[in-house]
């Protein structure tokens, strides 16, 4: 589930300024983040996120630098996990 | 060497004396010596609460301690470089450390408690420090809530006690598992150390979440004409029976035996006389859940011996890695927020664990769950 268009620029100029290009893989885990606040109210933490994205853990940090939920949070302005 | 002693009078006395000085190796160093002081002076050390920073290329690994005295300086960043197993640093490893403590960091070492080795510097040199270890063989990590560093005895490279090659299976399990330590994403750090025996020198089963203990599962190996030298040369025969715990040692008249449903496989005999050894069917205890930390439901507490023995042979650890990594996996799905292992398995019960695993259980994980590793 991805955001709508207007917050998707609001996204991509937040990663920006952050320091992340994002690409098709950026995306895919924004998508996750989006679909599981639907269902949670907050973003998954980085363990659900490997397993909900099929992505390894290195790729994810590679993503998204330094702290990946902290970062997802950041850019996306949901709500960080309880667990975190 | 700090100024004078009358910029830094407190430090100044703990440098006299013949006992090696920590103070001298901090003034032979760029250490802000004034912070010290401070702290000697107020009876308050001049540091705040730290923390995991966040670097782009370096995701654990670098930490930082806060500052209380801003103005002596901001802050005190540090990074964290995963050790050799068994503490084995050759002089050519100090010197490429010692160079890059000099040209990066404040010019001084600590090697701490946990295992690892720390450089103070400042955040922006942490990213060529990293690159100039990474050239020479070593590498950052273990901090966060990560697999910590896995630290081993000496091992059979020195020590006639080894039962196991304890520092070749920490590096096994440090190879095997290296992105776990890299790349926090546990809900809690992970302590882990591997004994060569049950002396266990490094006191894993107490200080680590994880401890592979190397275990015997025969009878101690009895050589009655070196026993016999060793009366002769003034052995005490009769305290090394009354040192067994389990009084497992008895004394024909002519010869030592062990009576095998008594022995606990523990080394009170084996260290106290040359003539006794351990036995060759050798193996791995595994114990999982000892902390040292105050936090938490248990607070401090002993491991639970999870499997009494895993064959090792031939130097295959494979299983010994299987088993590791779906226990981090269970832990991690199934703990909750900053939950140590030793809390998660007194939660849930040793037995819950052991079925997931599907792994046998033992009667006496019920009976004598903290008991040692024999």
């Amino acid at each position: 589930m991805l955001p709508p268009d207007d917050k998707k620029r609001e996204i991509t100029a937040r990663a920006r300024q952050r320091g992340i290009i994002l690409n098709e893989d950026h995306w895919k885990l924004i998508a996750i983040s989006y679909e599981y606040y639907d269902q949670h109210r907050t973003i998954c933490t980085l363990r659900n996120l490997i397993k909900l994205s099929g992505l390894e853990k290195k790729q994810i940090y590679k993503l998204f630098p330094g702290n990946p939920i902290g970062e997802i949070s950041q850019i996306t302005g949901l709500p960080m996990p309880k667990e975190c | 060497m700090p100024g004078d002693s009358k910029e830094f009078p407190l430090c100044h006395e703990l440098m006299k004396g013949r006992s090696p000085s920590h103070v001298r190796e901090l003034s032979n160093s760029r250490y802000p010596l004034a912070m010290y002081e401070h702290g000697l002076a107020t009876g308050e050390t001049a540091y705040g609460h730290g923390g995991y920073i966040s670097i782009p290329e370096l995701p654990s690994g670098v930490a930082v301690r806060n500052s209380c005295r801003p103005e002596i300086i901001e802050e005190s960043a540090y990074l964290r470089i995963l050790p050799p197993a068994g503490g084995w640093l050759s002089a050519v490893t100090l010197e490429k450390l010692a160079s890059c403590a000099e040209t990066y960091g404040k010019g001084l070492i600590h090697l701490t408690s946990g295992g690892t080795i720390e450089i103070y510097t400042t955040r922006e040199q942490m990213v060529p420090m990293v690159r100039e270890l990474n050239a020479a063989g070593l590498d950052i990590g273990s901090t966060g809530n990560d697999l910590r560093c896995l630290t081993a005895c000496c091992g059979p490279a020195r020590c006639d006690m080894a039962l196991i090659d304890a520092p070749a299976l920490a590096t096994y399990l440090g190879q095997r598992f290296i992105d776990e330590q890299q790349y926090p994403g546990y809900p809690q750090k992970v302590k882990s150390g591997v004994a060569g025996c049950p002396n266990d020198c490094i006191r894993a089963m107490m200080q680590k979440d994880h401890s592979f203990i190397g275990v015997y599962r025969d009878l101690p190996q009895i050589n009655n004409e070196v026993l016999a030298a060793w009366q002769e040369a003034g052995g005490d025969l009769a305290g090394l029976i009354a040192a067994c715990p389990a009084g497992a040692l008895t004394w024909t008249g002519t010869t030592l035996a062990i009576v095998p449903n008594k022995c606990w496989h523990c080394m009170a005999c084996i260290n106290l006389c040359p003539a006794i050894r351990p036995g060759r069917e050798r193996g791995v205890a595994w114990v999982a859940g000892g902390k040292y930390g105050h936090r938490g439901p248990q607070g401090p507490m002993v491991g639970y011996v999870l499997v009494p023995f895993i064959p090792v042979k031939d130097d295959d650890y494979t299983a010994i890695g299987d088993l590791f990594g779906a226990f981090l996996e269970l832990w991690a799905d199934n703990a909750r927020k900053k939950e140590r292992v030793g809390d998660f398995i007194a939660r849930v019960g040793p037995l819950w664990v052991l079925k997931e695993l599907g792994l046998k259980v033992e009667p006496q994980i019920l009976l004598s769950p903290k008991r040692n590793g024999f």
